[in-house]
């Protein structure tokens, strides 16, 4: 028999509010939280970002942390959210230690880091300011969030970069699936930094206006920082807590683009197979597919990859889809979890969220919604997660309403 | 399998001659990338890259195969190199006219996603980034998909490179810690027996341990030889020297860290150091760290225990097939 994966909690922090309740209210008021760098330091104020509009002080202050975690805009940003989602799952002191927590993350504390470079580098690591850049990798601000939690069993990293979040979900349903855990917190946390701000300009994929993923006249990313957690729980531990059931995870895909560090293949190989096997895994035909949160980002090259590669897996005619990063920007790391927490928003209040900016799509003939669907039951809903190096990652979760037993 | 570190490269001539350390951060010896890598393509690979393109084709040439269902990295710093550089490059010249290459290979799944492009594999492709446990993360996500019938095949690696700045830095912060090294390491690991190296019979991954809790998931039957993450450092040792303590048996105990030293990725590379005593039925002398008076003939298994500077314990048994 097939091993059910059940969400039993979620979490979120990004421009456009803490907490899910603030991103529903944003989603039905269609409010974007893109504008301006006011928080960043960096030479390019006039970009605009998804900052989540509190600095570390403040967040600090909100959490009642000091130092280094008051430094680790990631691991502040994980914290709000994971709480969020243990505290919505009920999880107890108990539940820890037959859990794993995975979170995704590329920046870990590069913000850190790179405010402590330059003088320790032109001191050839002849300072004690060293230690300001020791403990800001990946695996140590996933390490900060877990602890703050509970004493889990398991803690861990994907980093993938904007699919890593994604990774995470699916490593917690499979250790899940094979017994290893009970109950997986699973999800990512990024914030902005200076080093990814630059790398994505050097590139010049970054809008100088509100991104508009799948117009015509798209011109790239606007970056955004954020974090999302969800509670994975197998069908046992659901039971035995008498926990509360959000949707369950139905099917998930990862495969690999294979063509370019960071170009999407024309015909979407890789987007099209994590799509493919998400479907096949959740035993749906792609006509039951109520609503795709895609990726979306705005650029030439993805959007139009992403397209042809949804053509492949359903036709003429595609779901309703659209991109929410007009909304919270790119939120890269964590963007597969905080999309994920959108999709099951969506599941619950029966809202299908608009693509913001597109004024004219990028098809004749395919457009994403350019209106908020409401009241419109939603039963499956597919997010799509695709990082550098065609990391590419598919989810389906589908309704499912209160307990099971 | 295969490994690239501070000793001869893609080779096992360690286990009979290592070679010695000679100063506190040692470089790994590069492989002849060109008998893997075209030169053009070679160029514009950092060292990182290159020796995971090499250590990656060995590995599945030795296995026979060329198409894996899963491509699974670990790596703790990712490509460090790249990653200074561009932060040099940001400290020197501010935030205009900064290099995309640089940028374009700094992220961590840069290695994992370019053995994806080099083998136009479509499979499954994932990379950790998790300190000292990166390349146990990425074993446990193969071995739990091999379990669950997901893939039947998957290429596991871990790869960490250190720079000069790096290691000042690592002297400047642990002047206790001796010598810090680079690794590169990939394994085949697949549902079918036949030919197989060893058998990777669990993997365990205990996040903040207490000591008891690790001895408890140790038993006289199945763990009577294990490699230990010792490293001659004092504070190190006392915790695996706690464990043996708490142990009801009396285990014999190898180490590697002598022969590859530290690096986030040092734990795979005595990963391949038990798979190759076990399939040679040798134990170089030079891993006997305690308990010689139990060494039997035979060696059955062998069980890697390694603990990181945060007290996530690890445990990863190889058994004999």
């Amino acid at each position: 028999m097939r091993q059910k994966v059940y969400v039993t909690g979620a979490g979120i922090i990004s421009a456009i509010g803490v907490g899910t309740e603030a991103t529903l209210r944003s989603i039905m008021n269609e409010e974007s939280g893109v504008m301006p760098i006011a928080y960043l330091e960096s030479e390019h104020s006039y970009l605009p970002v998804g900052e989540v509009k509190m600095s570390n002080a403040d967040m600090s202050h909100a959490l009642g942390v000091s130092y280094p975690v008051s430094e680790l805009r990631t691991v502040l940003l994980g914290i709000f959210a994971a709480k969020e989602a243990v505290e919505d799952a009920q999880l107890k002191e108990s539940d820890y230690r037959k859990a794993a927590f995975i979170s995704g993350t590329t920046v870990g504390g590069m913000d850190k880091t790179e405010r402590h470079f330059k003088s320790v580098f032109d001191a050839k690591a002849d300072t004690p300011d060293c230690i300001e850049l020791k403990y800001n990798d990946c695996g140590y601000s996933s390490n900060l969030i877990a602890d703050s939690l509970g004493k889990f069993q398991i803690v861990t990293t994907p980093s993938t970069a904007c699919s890593s979040a994604a990774n995470a979900i699916i490593l917690g349903a499979n250790l899940i699936k094979a017994g290893i855990v009970d109950i997986a917190v699973v999800g990512g946390s990024e914030a902005l930094s200076k080093f990814h701000l630059n790398g994505f300009n050097s590139l010049m994929i970054l809008d100088k206006a509100t991104c508009r993923p799948f117009d015509r006249d798209r011109a790239g990313i606007n970056l955004g920082e954020g974090a999302a957690y969800i509670v994975l729980e197998s069908a046992d531990s659901v039971k035995s807590r008498g926990a509360r059931v959000l949707a369950e995870l139905i099917g998930y895909g990862n495969s690999c683009d294979a063509f370019h560090q960071t170009a999407t293949s024309e015909n979407g190989d890789g987007a099209y197979l994590a799509m493919r096997k998400a479907l096949d895994m959740a035993h749906l035909s792609p006509d039951e597919i109520d609503y795709v949160n895609t990726h979306g980002t705005g650029t030439p090259n993805n959007d139009i990859c992403e397209l042809a590669a949804m053509e492949r897996v359903w036709g003429a005619e595609l779901p309703d889809f659209s991109s929410t990063k007009p909304f919270t920007g790119h939120t890269t790391s964590a963007s597969g979890s905080i999309e994920t927490v959108i999709c099951l928003l969506s599941i619950a209040n029966g809202v299908r969220p608009k693509s913001i900016g597109v004024s004219m799509s990028l098809k004749d003939d395919i457009a994403p919604l350019t209106e908020t669907k409401r009241d419109c039951s939603t039963k499956n809903v597919m997010n799509n997660s695709f990082g550098f190096g065609g990391n590419d990652s598919s989810l389906i979760f589908s309704e499912h309403e209160g307990t099971i037993g | 399998m295969a490994l690239v570190s501070c000793q001869k490269p893609l080779s096992d001539e360690w286990m009979a001659e290592p070679c010695p350390f000679e100063s506190a951060y040692v470089r790994a010896q590069e492989p002849n990338s060109k008998e893997f890598i075209v030169p053009s393509e070679a160029r514009r690979m950092s060292r990182i890259l290159k020796r995971t393109v090499c250590t990656s084709l060995t590995a599945l040439n030795e296995a026979g195969i060329h198409d894996p269902n899963a491509i699974i990295t670990g790596t703790g710093m990712g490509c460090m190199e790249n990653s200074e550089k561009f932060l040099i490059d940001m400290a020197t010249y501010g935030e205009n006219c900064l290099k995309p290459s640089l940028f374009m290979q700094s992220t961590h799944n840069t290695i994992g996603s370019l053995i994806g492009i080099v083998l136009k594999c479509h499979g499954y492709n994932n990379t950790y980034s998790h300190e000292g446990i990166s390349f146990e993360s990425a074993l446990l996500d193969g071995f739990v998909q091999l379990k669950l019938g997901a893939i039947r095949n998957a290429l596991i690696g871990s790869h960490d490179e250190n720079t000069p700045f790096s290691a000042l830095m690592f002297e400047r912060i642990h002047p206790e810690y001796r010598v810090l090294t680079e690794t590169s390491m990939s394994a085949v690991i697949t549902s079918d027996s036949s030919n197989a190296i060893c058998e990777v019979a669990s993997v365990c991954i205990l996040h903040g341990a207490d000591i008891d809790e690790v001895a408890s998931k140790l038993n006289a039957n199945e763990d009577k030889m294990i490699l230990l993450g010792v490293n001659d450092v004092e504070i190190n040792d006392n915790t695996y020297l706690e464990l043996l303590a708490e142990l009801s048996f009396k285990p014999v105990c190898l180490q590697y860290k002598n022969i590859f030293g530290d690096n986030f990725s040092s734990s795979a590379a005595g990963f391949y150091a038990a798979a190759r005593i076990i399939e040679r039925q040798t134990i170089p002398p030079f891993m006997l760290w305690r308990g010689n008076d139990n060494l039997t003939d035979k060696i059955s298994g062998l069980t890697i225990v390694n603990q990181t500077e945060d007290s996530t314990w690890t445990i990863i048994r190889l058994k004999a097939v």
